[in-house]
């Protein structure tokens, strides 16, 4: 019993100063995006910004720092302020403990704080993306899009085998992309799954580390993979075929692994009963529970890297993606049209057939 | 006779602080067939799964057979899981695998890792596996896709499984408790005959206390994580029985 009290006042701690940090973090921007409302900017950049009250910009920034400490600590001390919401309400340890609020949360004045954030979030977007309805069916703009949607259907079949030509080398720069990326994913999935893992505490330092690293790879979207990798082999299909391989690596195992995590942990545990090595239970009790999905995410993959790889093609990853942008820079809309209707097909067939697939399987 | 376990002293706190087993202590005589009782939530099962650890013990001693297995790792805690058979509620058995490639499984601790992963089991494995099959009388179902069983049959696949793995002591937990009667009894001889006949020790969980009277050659009742009786399951009363189920509970057999 004392052991559990221990834990206790542990986690509650814990949450103390996870509740104070969120609340802090969240004044701090409540007041930020006061400050762009007011004076047009985040950081002060610009000619003409000036701060609040006479100060500059950067002295405004700066004196926020310790008003949303202030603020925040304060906030902590209301049951409701979102920080302890957060951090009281979802941990499995404390969330029996906490007693209930006397209103439903939504009519409590820390939510009100809440969705006024949220308002002025939505209002300093507006002002930054420069929406403006009036510049989106203006007359000139029209006749522009007009020009150009008639190109687009007007194709110019002329190019067609060129155009093909081009897109059968996207299609099997997809292809092969998979092809590599799938027995690596197959790998790296097994120590990539919480369950397996967390026996040990090397097993979950294994763990955080390859997670760290395919997030991070994941998070660089294939197009700045391809950008990378034509400086590195050079413009061409082999770039985009290295992007789209990275890319289908990091997200692929992210799909595997989360497929092993949702595995029926019964044989799991049943094989480990017999002393069987780790490799072993994996191989026996998780490999047949996840062969279906497996293919199921493989041929859902090709199809994205399909996609993906006419977009790969805009910077320089080769394929049907680049003879677009060039005839793109050089304003023959009817070669564009082609290719674009071309993409389309191709595109609605690969999505067609794959579903097919899929339904098949699974 | 020895003692196959010496539980001393044991507790469980899971990492949520769930405290499911208070200082359990007992001892398992070779050849008993102890039958485990109490309420769902009564550590009844973390007890039996701290055994082969399967969950890690938070302190107190587990003795096999006068060693130590409570802090065991690596190679020698294969060994002993190996020499601990153990049979689940819900069978656990390899879905889309066969039938006789379940029960192969049973037999992983003792194999080579290029064999068990290529699945080159040998064919004096393969007639034992059937032999194992054939005890549970399910020789004719060998090469079909275990799942597709019913419930009893699944669980005799389970029996031939850690019959295969030929383990000195089996531990049962909960192995009827997805069954109807009928085909509960037919389970419960199946481990019967295991103790009588082919001497393992069983250690068993189980909901039923009419089941643990006709079956069990001792009882250990646990309520709230701790042992509140140790004997002859005949013996237990009106009295001692509301003491382990609670006042309210009204025993019901299974026939």
């Amino acid at each position: 019993m004392e052991v559990h009290n221990e834990r206790i006042a542990k986690e509650r701690f814990r949450a103390r100063l996870s509740a104070a940090l969120i609340n802090i973090v969240l004044s701090f921007y409540g007041l930020w995006l006061v400050l762009y409302l007011v004076t047009g900017s985040f950081t002060g950049v610009g000619k003409d910004v000036q701060g609040l009250f006479g100060l500059s910009h950067k002295q405004t920034l700066l004196s926020l720092l310790p008003l949303s400490l202030g603020l925040g600590v304060l906030w902590s001390l209301r049951a409701a302020s979102p920080g302890r919401m957060w951090s009281e309400r979802t941990n499995t340890l404390l969330k029996g403990l906490v007693p209930d609020l006397p209103r439903p949360w939504l009519r409590m004045p820390s939510a009100w704080v809440v969705i006024a954030i949220g308002v002025l979030t939505l209002l300093v977007s507006v002002g930054i993306t420069e929406s403006s309805l009036r510049e989106l069916f203006s007359s000139s703009g029209m006749a522009g899009a007009r020009k150009i949607l008639a190109a687009l259907f007007t194709p110019d079949w002329s190019v067609l085998p060129e155009v093909l030509e081009s897109m059968m080398q996207t299609i099997f720069m997809a292809f092969e992309a998979t092809l590599i990326a799938v027995p690596i994913a197959f790998l790296a999935s097994f120590p990539m799954a919480r369950n397996l893992m967390a026996g040990s505490r090397l097993g979950m330092a294994i763990y955080g580390t390859l997670r760290t690293v395919f997030n991070f790879t994941r998070s660089i979207e294939p197009i700045i993979w391809a950008i990378i990798f034509s400086v590195w082999v050079g413009i061409g299909p082999f770039a985009g075929m290295l992007a789209l391989m990275v890319h289908s690596v990091a997200s692929l195992t992210k799909l595997y692994s989360e497929q092993v995590e949702n595995i029926d942990s019964g044989p799991l545990e049943a094989m480990t009963a017999t002393g069987a090595r780790p490799v072993q239970v994996v191989w026996y009790a998780v490999v047949p529970q996840i062969v279906l999905p497996y293919l199921s995410f493989t041929i859902y993959r090709w199809d994205i890297n399909v996609r993906m790889a006419t977009i790969i093609g805009l910077v320089g990853g080769g394929g049907i993606g680049t003879i677009l942008m060039q005839n793109q820079g050089l304003a023959k809309w009817n070669v564009v049209g082609t290719c674009v209707i071309v993409i389309a097909l191709v595109v609605w067939l690969m999505d067609a057939l794959s579903a097919r697939v899929r339904a098949a399987i699974s | 006779m020895g003692n196959i376990f010496e539980i001393r002293d044991l507790h469980k706190i899971y990492d949520n602080g769930t405290h499911a087993v208070r200082g359990v202590s007992f001892d398992v005589q070779e050849g008993e067939f102890v039958g485990v009782i109490g309420l769902s939530g009564s550590g009844k099962s973390t007890m039996l799964r701290c055994l082969n650890r399967l969950v890690e013990p938070t302190s107190g001693r587990i003795l096999m057979r006068g060693q130590d297995i409570t802090h065991v790792h690596g190679q020698e805690l294969r060994d002993v899981r190996r020499s601990i058979g153990m049979i689940f509620q819900h069978f656990n058995l390899i879905p889309r695998a066969t039938v006789l490639r379940n029960v192969l499984s049973g037999g992983l601790g003792r194999m080579g890792m290029f064999a068990s992963l290529t699945g080159s089991f040998t064919p004096m494995e393969r007639v034992r596996a059937m032999e194992c099959l054939d005890l549970v009388g399910l020789a004719d179902k060998a090469r079909q896709r275990a799942t597709a069983l019913s419930g009893g049959q699944q669980q005799r696949v389970a029996i031939a499984r850690s019959l295969f793995q030929d383990p000195q002591v089996l531990l049962a937990d909960e192995p009827v408790a997805s069954l109807d009667p009928a085909t509960s009894h037919s389970v419960m001889q199946h481990l019967e005959r295991i103790n009588r006949e082919m001497g393992k020790t069983i250690l068993c969980n189980l909901h039923f206390l009419s089941l643990v009277r006709q079956y069990a050659t001792r009882t250990v009742a646990l309520k709230d994580g701790q042992v509140v009786f140790t004997g002859d399951g005949k013996a237990i009363d009106e009295a001692r029985f509301k003491e382990i189920y609670g006042e309210e509970a009204v025993e019901v057999t299974i026939h």
